[in-house]
């Protein structure tokens, strides 16, 4: 009777890992996706930088391995990137999604070659990795969308910023309410009760969706936030209303079964299953369907900053869909300080020089977006960046 | 004299498990302790990660309250089924029955949880929102919304997980009854019920009491198939049919991304807040299974 305790905590540590870890839409790997009209094959051919210059990949084997952690939502590309990698050279890719916050943490002590977040490293995060310098390298962009379900309506529903921060704050509490109202003339609302869902995990989807709530409405950022911006956008927040659940698949689950259900999940679980979404106001004024080709127009941005940490929610692009996100793979710029084997560091800066270029056409089936021509010159300068003691280690 | 031995050490990393675990704990929790002080943290009705708030008085009230209604529905079935197979049902017939009951315990509670969200929560709904609409305005706790999620879905799916546990352990402390005391009462003309009531309840009861506390002891500790039902939003509802938390979903939720300063400490102490609510359980359960073993004069 005395280990029952025992039991008790290992149970909960064990089912902690095997909760977050199950909630990574590791099934998208391997599902077809829907036939989605608007994303042509031409996608795939997008990343190559200029036509005339020929990318070549060189194949180190290094330990035959790679380990990486973090950002659940680029889980199932990573996956066939890895499946991709290895059939090409025989480097196996393991990766563990197990959250961006674990995958930063993962990084900073070590125990990953590289992390991967959707959220670029915070001043504080830098500080904290003792171990040097990091190289942040943008290779997934992806749209969070309202995703929504209400009986008896035909069309797509239009949301202002306005209209989806009052539905997240509390303030909108019925599907008729004026605000969406006037955002959607000629459609009748039902009078039906708003139900939101939202994530109860931390999680880079809510980091890119309470990130854009952040930057389009003070309402927001007052009501949750206590007028801090800082606290009002990230991996979680304080949820003034709604439910939780666990995943992307706990809220597209927790959407459908609700008449009036509305909550955030990443567009691929929206079109997987077939969930109605909203168009979305963006900072010009339009109002945009959520598809890859409006992630690609948001993250194509005139310039990115040197260190390409970036946010792309309610980017000035006029076609854009304003609420994309990045994830970022990140690994330290001199790997002699933090791996002893020098084949190990080819064989990881070989990998990431063929995440940014030819890894790039796993994405569209998989619904992500790819590296915008106008960033894969700084992606490609940053994998170059990594050195072993000072030398390059790309060839 | 080598089984001694193997037995010994076996014993041993036991308890140094048990006592690295909770020395562990207790130690991470200081930081907690220092910060919000024992009983404010114990008491706290806050829990904001990014504001660095920590309360656990909705956990704990979410955890006593699914329990309290998973036992409210678990125990008058699972005696229910003891009874029918100990004392009604022919030998042939009881002996399949107990078995598929048992069964039930065999069933992974993320496969619990699947069923909850997916055919039980969705079955609950009309009804939740049928109670609300009526008794809910006169009787509180009982009041709408009724979103779905809630202690009320949570509490019944630990029901189902916690019944072959009851019935199982009720089943042989029944069966238990001597024999001689059940003839008695037939032999002075009682029926069946007589012996129910006069002899294998009143022997039975204290390890009935027992089998209960087994029971609330797996019904506070349950995890993943709660998480999927409860609604998991860190507020104490105002009424059964509200969204909430427990303890052990609050940590199983949060605890993989708790990078915020102090959360990870916080779900840690919420753990050993856990431990100590099981550790009162079980030695409630211990105190009632010695007096079964006084009172009815039998071993194990």
């Amino acid at each position: 009777m005395t280990i029952r305790p025992t039991w008790k905590l290992s149970g909960l540590a064990l089912a902690a890992v095997v909760v977050v870890g199950a909630c990574g839409g590791g099934t998208l790997a391997s599902q077809t996706p829907a036939a989605q009209a608007s994303t042509p094959a031409n996608q795939s051919a997008a990343p190559v930088g200029t036509p005339a210059q020929t990318i070549t990949y060189r194949c180190t084997k290094g330990d035959g391995q790679l380990n990486g952690a973090g950002s659940t939502f680029i889980f199932p590309l990573l996956s066939k990137m890895g499946d991709d990698y290895n059939a090409k050279c025989g480097v196996k890719l393991n990766y563990q999604s197990i959250g961006s916050g674990g995958g930063i943490k993962a990084w900073t002590d070590n125990t990953v070659d590289f992390g991967a977040s959707d959220a670029f490293l915070k001043d504080s995060d830098i500080a904290a990795a003792t171990k040097g310098e990091p190289v942040e390298v943008p290779v997934t962009f992806g749209a969070v969308v309202v995703a929504y379900k209400l009986s008896g309506l035909s069309a797509p529903l239009k949301m202002t910023p306005d209209v989806i921060a009052g539905i997240f704050d509390g303030r909108i509490t019925k599907w008729n309410d004026p605000l969406i109202a006037a955002a959607n003339a000629g459609v009748t609302l039902p009078d039906t009760e708003v139900s939101v869902v939202h994530r109860s995990d931390g999680s880079g989807t809510t980091s890119i969706f309470t990130t854009y709530l952040t930057a389009v409405s003070p309402d927001w950022v007052t009501t949750v936030g206590g007028g801090d911006p800082a606290k009002s956008a990230g991996k979680t927040v304080e949820w003034p209303v709604g439910l939780g659940a666990s995943g992307n698949e706990g809220v597209t689950q927790g959407i459908n079964q609700t008449d009036g259900g509305v909550g955030y999940i990443e567009l691929a679980y929206a079109l997987k299953n077939s969930i109605p979404f909203a168009d979305v106001q963006n900072k010009s004024g339009n109002f945009i369907t959520p598809s890859l080709d409006a992630v690609k127009e948001a993250a194509n941005l005139p310039s990115y900053p040197a260190d390409l940490r970036f946010n792309l929610v309610n980017t000035a692009s006029a076609n854009g869909y304003p609420i994309t996100g990045t994830t970022w793979l990140i690994v330290y710029k001199d790997l002699s300080k933090v791996l002893t084997n020098q084949d190990r560091a080819k064989a990881l800066v070989d990998f990431l020089w063929w995440a940014i270029h030819e890894g790039q056409q796993d994405s569209a089936p998989l619904f992500y977006g790819t590296i915008p021509a106008s960033l894969l010159a700084q992606d490609e300068a940053a994998v170059e960046s990594i050195n072993w003691n000072g030398q390059p280690l790309l060839p | 004299m080598v089984f001694r031995v193997i037995a010994a050490a076996g014993t041993v990393v036991a308890l140094a498990t048990v006592g690295l675990m909770v020395y562990d704990s207790v130690i991470t929790t200081a930081p907690v302790i220092s910060t919000f002080g024992i009983w404010d943290f114990v008491t706290g009705l806050r829990w904001a990660p990014s504001f660095t708030i920590y309360g656990a008085l909705p956990f704990i009230f979410g955890t006593l309250l699914t329990s309290v209604i998973a036992l409210l529905i678990a125990v008058p079935v699972a005696l229910g089924i003891a009874l029918l197979v100990t004392e009604y049902l022919p030998p042939r017939i009881a002996g399949p029955v107990a078995v598929t009951v048992d069964l039930l315990a065999a069933i992974p509670s993320v496969v619990w949880g699947l069923w909850g969200l997916l055919v039980l929560v969705p079955f609950l709904r009309p009804i939740e929102h049928a109670i609300a609409a009526s008794a809910g305005s006169v009787v509180p706790f009982l009041g709408p919304p009724t979103p779905g999620p809630s202690y009320f879905a949570a509490g019944v799916i630990v029901a189902f997980m916690i019944i072959p546990i009851v019935a199982a352990v009720t089943r042989e402390v029944f069966a238990a009854t001597p024999r001689l005391q059940r003839e008695a009462v037939l032999a002075l003309g009682g029926t069946s019920w007589d012996v129910v009531r006069r002899v294998v309840l009143p022997i039975g009861r204290a390890g009935f009491l027992a089998a209960i506390v087994l029971g609330l002891g797996r019904a506070i500790g349950e995890t993943i198939a709660v998480t999927l039902v409860i609604g998991n939003a860190p507020r104490i509802g105002s009424s059964i049919f509200s969204p909430g938390f427990t303890l052990a979903s609050v940590i199983a939720n949060e605890f993989n991304e708790a990078t915020e300063p102090l959360h990870a400490e916080s779900l840690i102490t919420l753990g050993v807040v856990l431990l100590v609510i099981a550790v009162l359980i079980n030695g409630a359960g211990l105190l009632i299974r010695r007096r079964v073993t006084q009172v009815a004069g039998r071993g194990s």
